[in-house]
């Protein structure tokens, strides 16, 4: 009865948080206990009772802050100082100056709609098609959520009941092996289709770039540091973070106002909602999951699939992948984690931070995979190109991209460095 | 069409209140975790500033996820709209509205039982007989570390149901045709993250 109104709900487009709210009070209703009424809006407040959850908005917004402080152009010309003579010089440009943006920001669409304004036009005039050029940037953004700081990743973390830190720097290596990926892509894209090569930068050049990119370059460095240093927690990485953010905007980039603060504020508070309220529904649908014994009963029938931990990681990959394409990213984590997780780990015997990165960036590539894609069509939005268009020719981005998760799911070391 | 008119008026009443609390909490976030790291960094450690920072950001998020809904920003799968013509269109955002309505007031019922202000009535408001009576230790739950009655918090549920209602609502009445939706009722943008 209850998966039935759930899959109705998806369809005819209620919002995500309010579906799984729903569900569970559907459950409740339907299993008589009504006792569990008197507990449920307290589940929905509990599941935010998190000190690690506090990172989501200081993390979103630095985002914001450094929106409006000229981030984007500093690190565009600090990569072209580097990489612009290489052939297709600026494909190389716009994912490197993806990776750093991506230390900085944590959220693929907002990286990917902040970064299409500046990369789309610049290649175009350079002589790349638009829909490469789109592809590219798009593909680019995937980085944001993988090279910390990540919300998917601190979502995960709360959902999983792991230390924030771990998480975050469980995305370190599978964000510059992407990176790799996604060069080494270019390069061979690049000789093949004869891509432009940019012009040589003087050292005088060259050391004029990196001295107006370095302010920029600070804050991953206080959240990097803060966190591998042990120095802080995430939330205090990120709070620092956000005054640094602030203090380049104000005093260094002059981009920024005091009177510019409470819009900044506001869309804070907002992106952070859509996050949080997520991550509340999700504890009220795992707590009636949980009376339900889904988990037990998904088990059980995975179990006859998948006999080895392997071949339930292959599942999974396959099964969210399909997922993907209809519901992606934060909202796809917390439908699948409270089912998945537990037979991930106590029946597989998977490490949960190398499964949260695994799902992770299996459900963050379901942004960019049509036809339900919201970084794809960000993108593709922003640029005037059509998103079929741009999926057609990110296609050796996006195999590139499964078989890098191949690899995660097969080898658990890059995932687990650091812990 | 008056209810209507009503509906919509208050709802952006709301929305303007809740606006305000909006950038007040989360400022309030961002202040006080700053304040607690940089005074540690001299050795002095506010530990009720953390834990006023977590009940802020909770009422954020049930604050922001009210506007959103207002703002129809929320997270949601519009597969079928895309494929749906304009009149089935209509019709989808009207089902999502009346259940987004339902679910307001549910919750509301939810929390009613949880605060059961009869059975306080009833005791005379003697916490400790409505506590003998029903078992129910809501007003007596204080925070771990500032030691803060948690009931205050809890609040934001109560408030969060009648403002979905209330939004829904307004979003169904103008999904209805009753009144025009006005452009970004909510006077928000987001980026989806």
């Amino acid at each position: 009865m209850a998966a039935v109104i759930f899959l109705f709900l998806l369809v005819v487009g209620v919002p995500v948080g309010i579906i799984l709210c729903v569900s569970a009070l559907v459950y409740i209703f339907s299993s008589g206990n009504l006792l569990l009424l008197d507990s449920y809006p307290l589940q929905l407040f509990n599941a935010l009772n998190n000190f690690g959850l506090l990172a989501i908005p200081l993390f979103i917004l630095i985002g914001e802050l450094m929106n409006g402080a000229g981030i984007t152009q500093r690190l565009v010309r600090l990569a072209a100082a580097f990489l612009g003579a290489l052939r297709g010089g600026l494909a190389y440009i716009n994912l490197v100056a993806n990776m750093m943006v991506a230390s900085i920001l944590g959220s693929a669409t907002a990286q990917i709609a902040m970064m299409s304004q500046v990369m789309v036009p610049e290649m175009e005039k350079e002589g790349y098609r638009r829909d490469f050029s789109t592809a590219v940037t798009a593909f680019g953004g995937l980085l944001g959520p993988i090279i910390p700081p990540s919300i998917v990743f601190v979502v995960y973390a709360v959902l999983a009941q792991l230390a924030v830190r771990d998480m975050l720097l469980a995305g370190l290596l599978p964000g510059l092996m992407l990176t790799a990926l996604f060069l080494g892509t270019i390069a061979i894209l690049g000789t093949w289709h004869n891509y432009p090569r940019g012009q040589k930068l003087s050292w005088a050049e060259k050391r004029a770039a990196f001295s107006r990119a370095l302010p920029m370059l600070s804050i991953p460095a206080i959240i990097i540091g803060t966190i591998l240093g042990g120095f802080g927690s995430p939330t205090e990485a990120a709070a620092l973070g956000a005054l640094a953010a602030l203090g380049i905007g104000l005093f260094v980039t002059g981009t920024l106002k005091l009177s510019d603060l409470p819009h900044i504020l506001l869309r804070t508070g907002i992106n952070s909602a859509l996050v949080l309220f997520l991550v509340a529904s999700a504890g009220v649908f795992s707590w009636v999951l949980v009376f339900g014994q889904v988990p037990q009963t998904a088990a059980a029938w995975i179990q006859t699939v998948a006999t080895t931990p392997t071949a339930f990681m292959l599942l999974v990959l396959v099964v969210l992948l399909l997922v993907g394409t209809v519901i992606d990213g934060i909202a796809g984590l917390i439908m699948v984690v409270p089912i998945l997780l537990p037979i991930a780990t106590e029946v597989y015997g998977i490490h949960p931070v190398h499964f949260g990165v695994v799902v992770s960036i299996n459900l963050i590539l379901g942004l960019l995979s049509p036809p339900v894609g919201i970084g794809l069509y960000v993108a593709a939005n922003v640029a005037k190109v059509s998103p079929l268009a741009v999926f057609r020719v990110a296609m050796p981005f996006f195999v590139v991209t499964c078989l890098a998760l191949l690899v995660l799911a097969l080898v658990p070391l890059i995932s687990l460095a650091f812990l | 069409m008056k209810i209507a008119r009503a509906m919509t008026r208050l709802s952006a009443a709301v929305t303007a209140l809740e606006r305000v609390l909006l950038i007040g909490l989360v400022a309030a976030i961002a202040v006080l975790v700053l304040t607690n790291v940089l005074l540690r960094g001299v050795g002095i450690t506010i530990a009720w500033a953390d834990e006023l920072a977590v009940y802020s950001m909770i009422l954020s998020g049930f604050v922001g996820a009210s506007l959103m809904l207002r703002g129809r920003i929320d997270p949601a799968v519009l597969l079928l709209h895309e494929f749906t013509p304009a009149r089935g269109i209509w019709l989808l955002r009207t089902i999502v509205s009346i259940i987004c309505v339902g679910f307001g007031l549910t919750l509301l019922y939810t929390t009613w039982r949880w605060f059961e202000p009869v059975g306080l009535f009833e005791a005379g408001f003697d916490i400790e007989t409505f506590e003998g009576s029903t078992f129910n230790f809501i007003y007596t739950d204080v925070t771990p570390v500032m030691g803060a009655p948690t009931f205050w918090f809890y609040f934001v549920m109560p408030f969060f149901g009648v403002t979905l209602a209330i939004h829904a609502a307004a979003n169904l009445v103008e999904d209805l045709g009753w009144v025009e939706r006005p452009d970004n009722p909510a006077k928000i943008d987001a980026t989806e993250v």
